[in-house]
């Protein structure tokens, strides 16, 4: 989620009034926000906002413009944005070879008050937002900003062949080709990967040939980065998808207009299609008229409606028969089905304006059939005096398979794991169970501990199946600790569940051969489970001291219509 | 005053009395012919009765390793094993060096003390390069500790204050934990007996009366005109083992059993899910950061499910893309990858079984919840873990609404939380609109978010087939369980070690001692 840094002094002048820091957490509901810091020696506030789909609101502009219901911090009308002082002037010529790589440009010119330092920290930061998560680490938008004084229009962009265009990037000395800075520019480095399989690169240059950029990886050194002295802005985003495009440069213009400057639109040119942008016009929606009431559960009349929308910066509301159309303003692209405007008619109103009421229809509740089952396992094991742990679900390899001496083919691994020590999902309980008991050597004996839990392992085939298993194990340790004492307890749980269960030999490991053996029960051909003495060299690897035996039981074997099937 | 003494009080009370200038415990020990635990027993008793006083009359520290220290004084020090990887491999860098461990922590912490001490430096690209030589007193350190394993336990008393000062600052570092050494105190303690209370008449053996009752006695009426000694209830008796619940299951019992009483249903499922059931069905679009490969853990093999539902899954494609019937809705505008959709990784939220739910034949009216095991791609530290459980649930009703998902929320403050006061907060899901959080005044902590609720969007409820509202609610209860067992750890949440469980399970007590009726 988007993190914003701001200082209470900016927050301030662009909402027009002092702001108590105490209330501002409850007035950034208004925005889906919440104060994560705040410095009262700097006045550093630090921001955090939750609504994904609203890029205009990671920018203190755009919270400041929010929380002003929509108007302007500059006290300006929005229709005196945008306004082309004399036509046709400012234009960015696409050359068809962009095509297939990326093909969308699109820009404006902001000419202004000085920047200033909070003006070009922010722009820097909504930058790196907007380019970040909203352009999918530039993959989708990527952002430019260029001091205006160093070239002139009319621009090109074009792509061109990697090895024989050349130029010094912003943070060198030297020029490179385009092709040497994907390799050893910092920014090639870490976005050269979006260009991977192109044979020609983006370029963005001047009438005269001067190279602006190398979308989207630097901009040139020589036409600069902004400072804090300048007034006269360009303001560039490529991408693929027009209205992606389009809407990150509403956003840029409108936060540029809301700190004084005046918005001029670029026009680009590709083919036969010509856009503009900034594109002041709004979106529109109809809201079905018993949609407000129907949400909110109770009665909204239709004037309340428009009323609070408008309070909400909405451009437009008008009643029509079938409802509300709705006007959004121009750098708000969020609106998906008209249950978005109502959810804004529900945040301006304010949530805690509704009284809350509870659901009418009577329903009777239950545990599901599998819990119960667990349950009264649980319940027998406490009653025979084991207490019960509970183990994470992921594991190491190692803990699952050759620390208990047995082959990994049935483990399943995770692709990606954060790190090797939760690399993959369990198929048994009892390392957990011995690893609790190597943790407890210093409590008083005997020792009896249970789990029950989901497993997962998977089986052979093309490809493999994916089972999930309900498991059922204990561990008892103590000095006279056997396997015939585990026998007794697992027989008779197993009993008054409904099951007779037998025993039968079968070494397994990390189990003493001779004194281990399956669970079987006669009305399953498998067996449903494990158990046997653990062998002294498996304690000590363990780290454990005192006798120890263990079983383990899988559930889903008893229960197959019980527990859920893997998808 | 008359005393009811044991014979084996009796027996070391007549010894006591024979040294009036006291005896040493040990002494004790070999002076009698009884077994020592008998001994100690018999004096916890007459230390119970006020009837001697101990003195300590010299201590030693014992030090030994523990089982960790063995197996690093077997397998090498991590320090050492990491100077030995970084000489034989040039090129290694810290990333790799961590994750070619099981315990990148430790490796950590000892990779922080090299760098300290100056043997190891890491250049830009985070790769390793030798510095220093190992500092004279590491190297002592090392070999102190190596020699203890031959012979074991040594006393610390007797080493040089030098080594004393290196094995003591060794201690100290490595903190307690995952200690490597153990020092354990022994004292040697001298027993006197208070003069003037006990008499020569009180210790005449009093044989004649009855100890245990038997089986034989009873049979025999062996016990009839006879006397039973009398037994001291005063004396600690010994501690039974509780079989008991895991605490932290015990608390999510507890929740179960609330929500069943709200009249909620039990809904299971899988750890396994496809990015269908736990994405694509929620209407979170393809490209969403959540989505990412470092937001979830995708299964290794097999690695996609069975193709999708040929009903649900077209329904779903056309509302992320934004073509055919979208119920209403733009769409994400983005193209569908049935593959993604298809790919199987970790659930990593219970939504994903309120998808499933509505997807086969739910209740109308009627209402769901799970307690599910959900995956969080974080590295474990105190307040994250790998994995958790969720509160998650459903409300279909027909004319359900805003206000009937905040009097739920409400509900759940009051009846999960214990909480009197309640604030609506705006916030985001991609499958819920309207969608809000709910934040509570805990009577201590302040305000903290107790879940997120909302209604589920048409774009989430149509394609399943769903045309009622329905309310989708979520409750962060490992923090709550948290508070409530007294933990400012999470993993402890999962602990096996009897003594953290005991621990939890006391705090629960006194914590249900103090809030009594709620959960």
């Amino acid at each position: 989620m988007p993190t914003l840094e701001t200082t209470l002094k900016d927050l301030e002048m662009l909402v027009g009034s002092p702001i108590s820091v105490d209330d501002l957490d409850r007035r950034l509901d208004w925005v889906k926000g919440e104060l994560k810091e705040a410095d009262p020696r700097s006045g550093l506030l630090k921001i955090e906002l939750n609504d994904t789909n609203r890029p205009d609101l990671w920018c203190v502009e755009g919270i400041a413009r929010q929380l002003r219901g929509g108007r302007s911090p500059s006290g300006r009308p929005w229709e005196q944005l945008a306004i082309s002082p004399s036509p046709g002037t400012l234009v960015v010529t696409t050359s068809p070879s962009v095509q297939g790589v990326r093909p969308v440009i699109g820009g404006f010119v902001a000419r202004g008050p000085q920047i200033g330092e909070s003006g070009l920290t922010q722009l820097i930061g909504a930058q790196e937002r907007l380019s970040e998560l909203y352009g999918r680490k530039r993959a989708d938008v990527a952002i430019g900003v260029y001091p205006l004084r160093s070239f002139s229009f009319p621009l090109l962009y074009e792509a061109v062949a990697p090895d024989t265009t050349s130029f010094v990037p912003l943070g060198s000395e030297a020029p490179a080709t385009l092709q040497e800075i994907l390799r050893s520019h910092p920014k090639g480095k870490i976005y050269g990967k979006l260009l991977s399989g192109q044979h020609r690169y983006p370029l963005l240059k001047d009438h005269h040939g001067k190279i602006l950029s190398f979308p989207p990886i630097t901009n040139a050194r020589e036409t600069g980065e902004v400072t804090t002295q300048d007034h006269e802005l360009f303001i560039e985003a490529t991408g693929f998808d027009p209205e992606r495009v389009r809407l990150v440069l509403n956003i840029f213009a409108a936060n540029l207009f809301d700190r004084g400057f005046s918005i001029e639109p670029v026009t680009v040119e590709s083919g036969d299609i010509r856009r503009t942008f900034p594109s002041t016009s709004p979106s529109e929606i109809l809201v079905p008229r018993s949609l407000p009431s129907r949400i909110t559960g109770e009665s909204i009349d239709d004037h309340t409606f428009r009323q609070e929308l408008l309070r909400y910066g909405y451009d437009r509301v008008e009643i029509v028969p079938e409802g509300f159309r709705v006007y959004a303003p121009f750098y708000r692209d969020d609106l998906l089905h008209p249950v978005d405007c109502v959810e804004d008619f529900l945040i301006a109103r304010g949530y805690d304006s509704f009284s809350p009421t509870l659901p009418e229809a009577f329903t009777a509740g239950r545990d599901s059939p599998h819990r119960a089952v667990e349950d009264k396992i649980r319940e027998l094991m406490t009653g025979l005096g084991f207490q019960e742990i509970l183990s994470n679900i992921l594991t190491s390899l190692e803990r699952d398979t050759s620390d208990l001496g047995r082959p990994g083919d049935r483990t399943v691994e995770i692709d990606n794991p954060v790190s090797r020590q939760y690399g993959v999902v369990r198929s048994t309980l009892l390392s957990f169970l011995l690893q609790a008991e190597a943790q407890s050597s210093r409590f008083p004996y005997p020792h009896r501990l249970f789990e029950v839990g989901e497993g997962l392992e998977k089986h052979p085939g093309t490809p493999p199946n994916l089972r999930e298993k309900s498991l059922f194990s204990g561990l008892i340790s103590h000095p006279t600790a056997s396997v015939s004492e585990m026998a007794g307890v697992v027989l008779e749980i197993l009993r008054y569940m409904g099951w007779e269960a037998v025993l039968t030999s079968h070494d397994l490991s990390p189990f003493i051969p001779g004194r281990s053996g399956s669970i079987m029960v006669p009305e399953r051909s498998h067996p449903i489970g494990d158990i046997g003495e653990v062998h002294p060299e498996w304690l000590e690897k363990w780290g454990i001291r005192m006798p120890t035996v263990l079983f383990e039981v899988d559930l889903s074997q008893l229960y197959p219509s019980l527990f859920p099937v893997t998808a | 005053m008359t005393w009811n003494f044991h014979p084996l009080e009796i027996a070391l009370l007549q010894t006591l009395t024979r040294h009036p200038e006291g005896i040493l415990e040990e002494g004790l020990l070999s002076g009698l012919d009884l077994d020592p635990g008998q001994i100690q027993m018999a004096l916890g008793w007459l230390k119970a009765k006020e009837l001697i006083l101990e003195s300590v009359e010299e201590t030693r520290t014992e030090i030994s390793l523990t089982d960790s220290g063995r197996t690093a004084v077997r397998e090498g020090f991590p320090e050492e094993w990491i100077l030995e990887q970084v000489r034989t491999n040039p090129d290694l860098t810290l990333d790799h060096l961590r994750k070619s461990v099981a315990d990148p922590g430790q490796i950590s912490k000892a990779i922080g003390e090299l760098k300290e001490m100056g043997v190891l430096t890491i250049v830009p690209g985070g790769i390793l390069r030798l510095g220093n030589p190992m500092p004279a007193s590491t190297v002592r350190t090392f070999a102190l500790i190596r020699a203890l394993e031959a012979t074991s336990p040594l006393v610390f008393e007797t080493l040089s204050p030098e080594d004393q000062e290196l094995l003591g600052a060794f201690q100290r570092k490595r903190g307690k934990g995952k200690g490597i050494l153990r020092f354990d105190v022994r004292e040697k303690r001298r027993i006197v007996l208070k003069p003037g209370i006990i008499g020569e008449s009180d210790l005449v053996s009093q044989n004649d009366q009855l100890g245990p009752v038997t089986p034989e006695m009873i049979q025999s009426h062996g016990y009839r005109n006879r006397t039973f000694r009398p037994y001291s209830l005063n004396t600690p008796p010994p501690r039974p083992q509780i079989g008991l619940t895991h605490p932290y299951r015990e608390y999510l019992d507890g929740v179960r059993k609330q929500l069943v009483r709200l009249g909620f249903e039990e809904m299971t499922g899988t750890l396994v899910e496809s990015e269908f059931w736990n994405m694509d069905a929620l209407f979170i679009p393809q490209t969403h950061p959540a989505r990412d490969i470092h937001d979830i853990y995708f299964i290794r093999e097999p690695r996609e499910s069975p193709p999708l539902d040929p009903v649900i899954g077209p329904r779903v494609r056309a509302v992320h893309s934004g073509e055919g019937e979208t119920f209403g809705s733009r769409g994400w505008r983005q193209s569908f990858n049935e593959n993604q959709a298809r790919r199987l990784l970790l659930r990593s939220q219970g939504t994903a079984l309120s998808a499933r739910t509505m997807a086969g034949t739910p209740r109308i009216p009627g209402k769901y919840f799970a307690l599910a095991r959900c995956f969080r791609y974080e590295q474990v530290d105190q307040t994250h873990a790998v994995d958790f459980y969720q509160a998650e649930g459903i409300v279909l009703e027909e004319g359900a609404s805003f206000r009937t998902l905040l009097g739920l929320l409400s509900l759940f403050a009051r009846e999960v939380a214990g909480a009197r006061e309640v604030h609506f907060k705006p916030a985001y899901f991609p499958f819920t609109e309207p969608s809000v959080e709910v934040h509570v005044r805990h009577p201590v902590l302040g305000w903290m978010e107790l879940g997120g609720a909302g209604l589920f969007r048409p774009e989430v409820l149509r394609p399943l087939g769903i045309d009622v509202p329905v309310i989708a609610w979520g409750l962060g209860i490992d923090r709550m369980a948290m508070m409530r067992l007294g933990l400012s750890d999470i993993r402890d949440l999962f602990s096996g070690s009897l003594n953290t469980l005991y621990e939890m399970t006391l705090a629960k007590a006194r914590s249900r001692r103090e809030s009594e009726g709620t959960l």
